[in-house]
């Protein structure tokens, strides 16, 4: 296996860390995870990643705020790097809204996971 | 089993027949053309949902919305239909006191999620009805069926039972918060308790942490009381079934 690409998942509850992780595994994915907003950032400035899983109700630091942050940081790989939102009140911004906060693409909450999946592939491609 | 009724208000015949058209494939609907018609219907008519648009002749959506939520505080949940170009933010909306806030141009797939939120479904495929279907109920097939796709029976037995704990312990922090009035801690975890179970197909509990949600915005808390014990009942249920191993009986 070459270069698997490596997902970062922001997400409190540990169960969807867990089902998220065993679908992305499926597809050979690395996956790392974060509980919240602040975690996803020290992960970040840790390593590189090839996108971002982003639940936007998190603890400490939301992940509205979080990528409002990542985009402005100065590391073009770290600004740049795709971001799909995740929550469950999608239904409360439009695409544009999505665009401007920072968001590739936003998936409803409850998941599911064969689009989740889909969504991956197409923005890894 | 078409019981659940919805009020659609809005001053353009296209929309009417558009959302109605969707709202019959699974429930009931009734339409105004006007705030006024709206406040008139609410005061003689018992609706599950009402959906208003904002820009209305007459009387406008907020204006309505706060005529029919003085005529009765007890009011079903109401959801704004917006134009993007209005000027009033979706944080105030949903702050007066909105439910949700749907804006134009409105995506059909979208919106029968959104109202199945507040309606539940009635698709006779899901099996509401018969004590065979019941378990799907429970834990929704679908979601099983999905997660076989990428993992062993052993794995989703384990996730369900890791899922029970999540449950428990989320379904501890919400009963605490509630004790305290803790309104926060409750929107958070019945937040969170809305996405864990949706995503496992647990739809009774979805379903009641939804309203509960929704209950806990609008602080409405005696009823809020009632849905939280009967979500207790459901996670009973659900801890039933997941341990009595039938998630892979046929």
């Amino acid at each position: 296996m070459i270069n698997a690409k490596k997902i970062l998942v922001g997400e409190d509850s540990s169960i969807i860390i867990n089902l998220t992780r065993s679908v992305l595994s499926f597809e050979k994915y690395e996956m790392k995870s974060a509980r919240n907003g602040k975690q996803v950032l020290e992960l970040l400035e840790e390593e590189d990643f090839d996108l971002i899983l982003m639940d936007l109700n998190m603890p400490v630091l939301d992940g509205i705020t979080c990528t409002k942050t990542i985009r402005k940081m100065d590391d073009p790989k770290k600004s740049k790097i795709p971001i799909i939102a995740i929550s469950g009140n999608i239904h409360n911004y439009t695409h544009d809204e999505f665009r401007k906060m920072g968001f590739d693409h936003f998936l409803q909450k409850p998941l599911d996971f064969d689009l989740l999946l889909a969504t991956v592939k197409k923005t890894l491609t | 089993m078409k019981s659940n009724k919805v009020l659609i208000v809005d001053d353009n015949e296209l929309i009417l027949s558009l959302l109605g058209n969707l709202i019959n494939q699974q429930w009931t609907h009734k339409t105004a053309k006007n705030g006024i018609e709206a406040v008139e219907l609410t005061r003689d008519e018992k609706f599950d949902l009402i959906l208003i648009n904002l820009q209305l002749p007459i009387l406008d959506g907020i204006a309505a919305f706060r005529k029919i939520s003085q005529n009765n505080p007890e009011h079903c949940p109401i959801i704004a239909i917006s134009d993007p170009s209005n000027i009033i933010d979706k944080d105030s909306l949903l702050s007066i006191g909105f439910a949700a806030v749907l804006v134009k141009p409105i995506k059909p797939n979208e919106f029968m999620e959104l109202l199945s939120c507040y309606l539940g479904s009635t698709n006779e495929n899901s099996g509401v009805q018969g004590v065979g279907n019941f378990a799907e109920v429970i834990i929704d097939k679908k979601v099983i069926d999905q997660l076989m796709k990428y993992n062993s029976a052993e794995k989703i037995n384990a996730f369900m039972v890791e899922f029970l704990v999540e449950v428990n312990q989320l379904m501890n922090t919400i009963h605490d918060a509630f004790a305290k009035r803790d309104y926060n801690q409750l929107c958070e975890n019945l937040h969170i308790l809305k996405g864990v179970t949706g995503t496992m197909g647990a739809n009774l509990i979805f379903l009641s942490s939804q309203k509960a949600e929704y209950l806990t915005f609008n602080n409405r808390w005696d009823d809020l009381g009632n849905e939280l014990d009967k979500m207790t009942k459901e996670k009973i249920e659900l801890e039933a079934f997941i341990n009595s191993d039938k998630i892979f009986r046929k």
